[in-house]
């Protein structure tokens, strides 16, 4: 039995759900750590991915098209969603723009709820697709976690090359001090837009992968309680390091998992799962609050490095 | 005869019923060191705040070589060459100062930049790095580049802010105190840095309480005094003028 738990079926899955979590926490860092915007409805890009891809590949539900089109659409779909919450909320700092984005979260749960033609409302869409990739079709985890792990390299060298571009410095002055950035002559909202644009669409990437991979999707599934999770990865790793979204996600995906192992009625496991996560937040905020992997440590240890290579030489 | 980069014109800016500037006129010349003086509460920072677009006037006009920016947004006037810095100091803190600099300097900033044209974006930051490293050497804070900011003492972020603010190429820079709470040995690396900058061809328009300094480097001077522009002229002509003493300076 206990082979049945731990044996290739179980890693890979957690492998799949560690890829599609990265890519989440990853461009939900750069919101929040890089450019300084509280977003506290990202699970709202998720689920617009998703439910787009859905309802574009899904034979009986939806269009039946190919796969690649529906992860296109779940991309463009977030990445547009991100576009239209921007204009009124990024007028908005700090706490106001975090309810704003609650705020969205929410309207996009209760839309996925309530437009009962399209989406089903509370019963969801079960059966969807495999994922196919140049007409193979992904049945296996196997394969299901090659492209999902492609995916998620993808992501993040593109978040990479953003965050270490000129583009990405300017962010994170903007996240120092709003002002400044004026005096220097950026365009703020222009780039907030474009943090918050790139941000969603990755965000619906990783919702387009989940939904083929679990194969079933209902409102349940994008409530608030999941974007807490996704700041909880962004606050535990790091705010603002590279690896430190990424180790977050791997955490908080893993730290339960033994959860399911000590016997407990599954009810109770959702439940305690929950507790943990609040643990952990508390926790860290206590000790941590600079997360695991902390930006600063990055630049000093770059700066020790820098001296050691100095010394050296001299 | 030099001409006039910046006229201002009437500027009235009225908070409520208190009114901070009562129509203040004043020009700024090309290459000049304009200081602007006053009394606390005497307008100054409002002043300043309209000319670069912080806060808007209740009525008057700015205009700057020969157009009117009365409305222009404050990332508007960068482009076509302001500069500014604050009364207190605004660095990018948890960033290096060498990071500090380039935010300021133009390279190619959209997201992909790095992603389809690298070569590019390296070639140009190479450039800036040497660039910024040379301001930086203006004001000492060389071999520091890979700090975080806000590592440096009050002083010494004073001063990045003030080189952060040349990086931006400017043609009228605006420095808002720039030798408060600085001690002797930077504030002479100021006044170095300023006059360099002027020989080079920039205008610079400071407010500040430090006399000596003011008197120092100066080419003109603008007092202000409740809101009112009380007089204007060399250093030499305000230090004899009775009501600038009365209002300001003391016997």
């Amino acid at each position: 039995m206990a082979w049945n738990f731990l044996g290739a079926d179980y890693l890979l899955h957690l492998i799949i759900m560690i890829g599609i979590y990265v890519m989440v926490s990853a461009s939900l860092n750069l919101m929040i750590g890089y450019t300084g915007m509280l977003n506290l409805g990202h699970v709202g890009f998720f689920g617009i991915g998703a439910y787009t891809s859905v309802l574009l590949t899904h034979p009986v539900y939806g269009l039946g098209l190919p796969f690649s089109v529906g992860l296109l659409g779940g991309a463009a779909m977030a990445l547009l969603g991100g576009y239209f919450i921007g204009i009124p909320s990024l007028k908005l700092r700090g706490d106001y723009l975090a309810i704003a984005t609650l705020g969205f979260g929410e309207i996009m749960r209760a839309v996925f709820k309530n437009w009962q033609s399209l989406t089903r409302g509370p019963l969801g869409i079960p059966a969807i697709p495999k994922a196919t990739i140049f007409g193979y079709t992904l049945a296996t985890k196997e394969s299901m976690a090659m492209v999902v792990i492609v995916a998620t390299l993808i992501c993040l060298i593109v978040l990479w090359k953003i965050i270490h571009s000129p583009f990405g410095r300017t962010l994170k002055a903007i996240r120092e001090d709003e002002i400044a950035a004026i005096s220097l002559g950026k365009e703020v909202r222009r780039y907030k837009m474009t943090a918050l644009c790139i941000s969603a669409c990755i965000a619906g990437i990783a919702g387009v992968f989940y939904a083929h991979y679990i194969s079933f999707i209902d409102p349940t599934t994008f409530s608030f309680s999941e974007s807490v999770i996704f700041v909880c990865m962004v606050i535990l790793g790091g705010m603002g390091s590279f690896w430190g979204s990424v180790l977050g996600a791997i955490v908080i995906i893993l730290l339960p998992q033994p959860l399911r192992f000590l016997g407990f009625h599954a009810d109770i496991v959702g439940a305690l799962r929950q507790i943990l996560f609040a643990a952990i937040l508390i926790t860290m905020m206590l000790w941590k609050p600079q997360g695991l992997i902390s930006e600063e440590t990055i630049t000093e240890e770059k700066e020790t490095k820098e001296k050691a290579a100095e010394s050296g030489t001299a | 005869m030099t001409s006039i980069l910046l006229e201002v014109k009437n500027l009235r800016k009225e908070f409520g019923g208190v009114i901070a500037v009562k129509d203040c006129s004043f020009n700024v010349k090309e290459n000049q060191i304009i200081a602007l003086i006053g009394p606390n509460g005497a307008g100054k920072t409002t002043m300043f705040n309209m000319i670069t677009g912080y806060i808007q006037p209740t009525k008057g006009k700015i205009i700057y070589q020969e157009k009117e920016i009365t409305r222009y947004a404050p990332q508007k006037r960068v482009k076509i060459g302001f500069s500014r810095t604050f009364q207190q100091v605004k660095i990018f803190q948890n960033m290096t100062i060498l990071e500090n600099m380039l935010v300021a300097m133009k390279n190619n900033e959209v997201p992909w930049a790095t992603i389809f044209s690298p070569q590019k974006v390296k070639v140009q930051e190479e450039e800036n790095t040497a660039k910024a490293k040379e301001l930086l050497k203006m004001v000492k804070l060389e071999g520091k580049e890979n700090k975080l900011a806000k590592n440096l003492s009050y002083g010494q972020q004073k001063l990045l802010e003030i080189v952060r603010a040349v990086a931006v190429e400017c043609t009228l820079l605006l420095l808002d105190e720039p030798a408060a709470g600085v001690n002797l040995t930077m504030l002479k690396t100021i006044k170095e840095l300023l006059l360099t900058l002027k020989k080079k061809g920039l205008t610079i328009l400071f407010i500040e309480h430090n006399m000596e300094f003011v008197m120092d480097i100066a080419d003109t001077v603008v007092v202000m005094d409740y809101g009112e522009e009380i007089a204007v002229g060399t250093p030499k002509e305000i230090r004899k003028n009775k009501r600038v003493i009365e209002a300001y300076l003391g016997t």
